[in-house]
């Protein structure tokens, strides 16, 4: 197993095919951490998410997946970040179902649901940061 | 067929116990009301168990008029003709999607044919209801 | 894909004359420096061709490009008419259309950038050295040289955007052939179409995906379709939205969409996201699939003795 604790990767968000590599970049990350199935397809969803938003909402940005060390377990994190438009009501961005036009939503609460840790900042006019960490 | 009404009717025929609307025009609010009017006349004067609307001639189609022909296929199931709609093209139905239009309980046919097969089945597996019932709660409405 | 989607494309839209020229801060003044500095380069254009062909000879690239006689007797002429047209500073409309064309004319036979690039630096120590005889005093010798490098690098600038629109376009007929061949919508049996997935689903494929199946359909006629997703990598909510949307809108056209291949991991990514996926038949294996669809169609499976 690679020590991928050390392993960083940015891709910057401008179109869709950005988002595809995101997504092979966290398969390809998580397998090499051992992930279980599920858990990389969590990953691979989380980010597939985290970076569809930030085409959808801020038209461009960056997302970043590296290792990650806590104090007894080894992990992956996830940060998505932008310098869009920013959510003014966090809240109810985290509450399933807020979303207008009958679209799925943000998909925030899901990956809340899928990660082990979730951080959101925002501020309306400044941007958006999602911060999320899986445990192995 | 009653074609009085002008170059905007809406050519509706009774076929094997169905009654089969061919929707050639340009669809406006005031077709399709006046349409559904007198399809629920025909649906209340003749013993009818399905109704095909058959929109293989639309080309243009709005999620606006397809609510209206949904409410009108929803009024026809209530005097007990199943309704079926027919020959939407692959634009309109794509459109229609992406516009978000609610399609539940909306019974789809790719032709004429299949709406037809599909009711006569539905028909003989309900051979016991009978149609009469629901018609005289409509008897109400004019 | 018919070559009209092609020119569909956004492209970048090529800046006008002016736009050039402001650009590039190319202003009248420059346009005479040149004009005036080529009256004593354009009588020994001869001399020029002579001397960048003994460079162009050194280059491994050489034998490769300028093979037969023939061609280079073409190319130099070509080169020489370059020359005055630059030397007139005419810079408008047509102008920089007969750039574009060089620059085509260089990417079309593969000609690699960097060797173009390192013709122009060698064409301008060559003009500017070599064949300027003439007396203009430092001063002006120093704006003329200004002004030309300016034009130069405005000249060099097409030619690297034409072998860069090149190379996108290139991609983009590679990305739709792919994209064409990834949606194989296939009937399978009578009245039953499959279409398996692979790979990532964005928004312009899930398009495609229902484009082909809703044409599929009206074609074949078909009752049911599967969708497999087997192969499919992440099912975020976008792409769960695209499948409800398939299933949907195969629906209005009479046909029932069932989405096989839904994996364990599918499975509880799918429904921690909270995606309803409402009334969809879905199954874990395309078998599953297989035979809700020949059932659905009437077709009976049977066991051999």
């Amino acid at each position: 197993m690679q020590g991928i604790h050390n392993a960083e990767a940015r891709i910057a968000i401008r179109g869709e095919s950005d988002v595809a590599r995101a997504i092979v970049q966290a398969r390809r990350m998580s397998q090499a951490a051992a992930f279980q199935t599920v858990d990389q397809s969590r990953i691979a969803t989380t980010v597939s998410e985290l970076a569809r938003n930030i085409l959808k909402y801020a038209g461009q940005g960056e997302v970043i997946l590296r290792g990650c060390v806590g104090a007894t377990r080894r992990g992956m994190e996830i940060i998505a970040e932008d310098s869009g438009p920013g959510i003014a009501d966090t809240d109810s961005a985290l509450s399933d179902h807020y979303s207008s036009g009958g679209t799925l939503g943000l998909g925030l609460p899901g990956v809340q649901r899928m990660m082990d840790e979730f951080a959101l900042e925002s501020e309306p006019g400044a941007g958006t940061r999602v911060t999320v960490r899986k445990w192995l | 067929m009653n074609n009085e009404a002008g170059a905007d009717s809406i050519p509706v025929q009774l076929m094997r116990g169905c009654l089969v609307a061919s929707i050639q025009v340009d669809l406006t609010e005031q077709v399709l009301k006046r349409f559904r009017q007198e399809l629920l006349e025909r649906i209340g004067s003749a013993r009818v168990h399905g109704v095909v609307l058959d929109v293989s001639g639309v080309d243009v189609m709005d999620s606006a008029d397809f609510e209206t022909l949904k409410t009108t296929m929803s009024m026809a199931s209530v005097m007990g003709a199943s309704p079926v709609i027919v020959g939407l093209k692959p634009g309109i139905v794509s459109a229609l999607v992406d516009l978000d239009v609610d399609t539940r309980g909306v019974r789809a046919a790719l032709n004429l044919d299949d709406a037809l097969e599909w009711l006569g089945a539905a028909e003989s597996s309900t051979a016991t209801a009978d149609p009469a019932v629901i018609r005289d709660t409509h008897a109400r409405h004019p | 894909m018919s070559p009209l989607d092609l020119a569909a494309r956004p492209a970048e839209k090529p800046l006008t004359a002016a736009q050039m020229l402001k650009l590039y801060q190319l202003e009248t003044a420059d346009l005479e420096n040149i004009q005036s500095f080529g009256e004593s380069v354009v009588p020994r254009l001869d001399d020029y061709v002579t001397r960048f062909y003994d460079w162009m000879e050194t280059q491994p690239e050489f034998e490769q490009f300028f093979s037969d006689t023939e061609k280079l007797d073409r190319v130099q002429r070509q080169q020489l008419v370059y020359w005055q047209e630059f030397f007139a500073a005419k810079v408008d409309e047509e102008y920089l259309d007969k750039r574009r064309v060089v620059g085509e004319a260089h990417a079309r036979i593969g000609l690699p950038l960097q060797v173009y690039l390192a013709a122009m630096n060698v064409s301008m120590k060559l003009i500017t050295g070599n064949l300027y005889k003439s007396g203009l005093s430092p001063d002006q010798y120093a704006t003329s040289i200004h002004s030309v490098s300016k034009l130069m690098h405005m000249d060099c600038a097409i030619v690297v955007q034409t072998f860069s629109a090149r190379v996108n376009r290139i991609m983009a007929e590679q990305n739709d052939a792919l994209m064409e061949m990834s949606t194989p919508v296939t009937s399978i049996w009578d009245g039953i179409l499959l279409l398996p997935i692979v790979g990532i689903i964005d928004s312009s494929r899930g398009q495609d995906i229902m484009n082909a199946m809703l044409a599929k359909i009206s074609k074949t006629r078909a009752r049911v379709a599967i969708l497999d997703i087997s192969g499919v990598a992440v099912v975020d909510t976008a792409v769960a939205n695209h499948l409800i949307k398939i299933t949907k809108a195969t629906r209005l056209m009479g046909c029932e969409t069932t989405i096989s291949g839904i994996s364990p991991a599918i499975a509880q990514t799918i429904v921690e996201l909270g995606i309803d996926v409402g009334d969809i038949q879905t199954t874990a294996t395309l078998r599953d699939a297989l035979v809700y669809a020949f059932r659905a169609t009437g077709v009976e499976i049977r066991q051999a003795p």
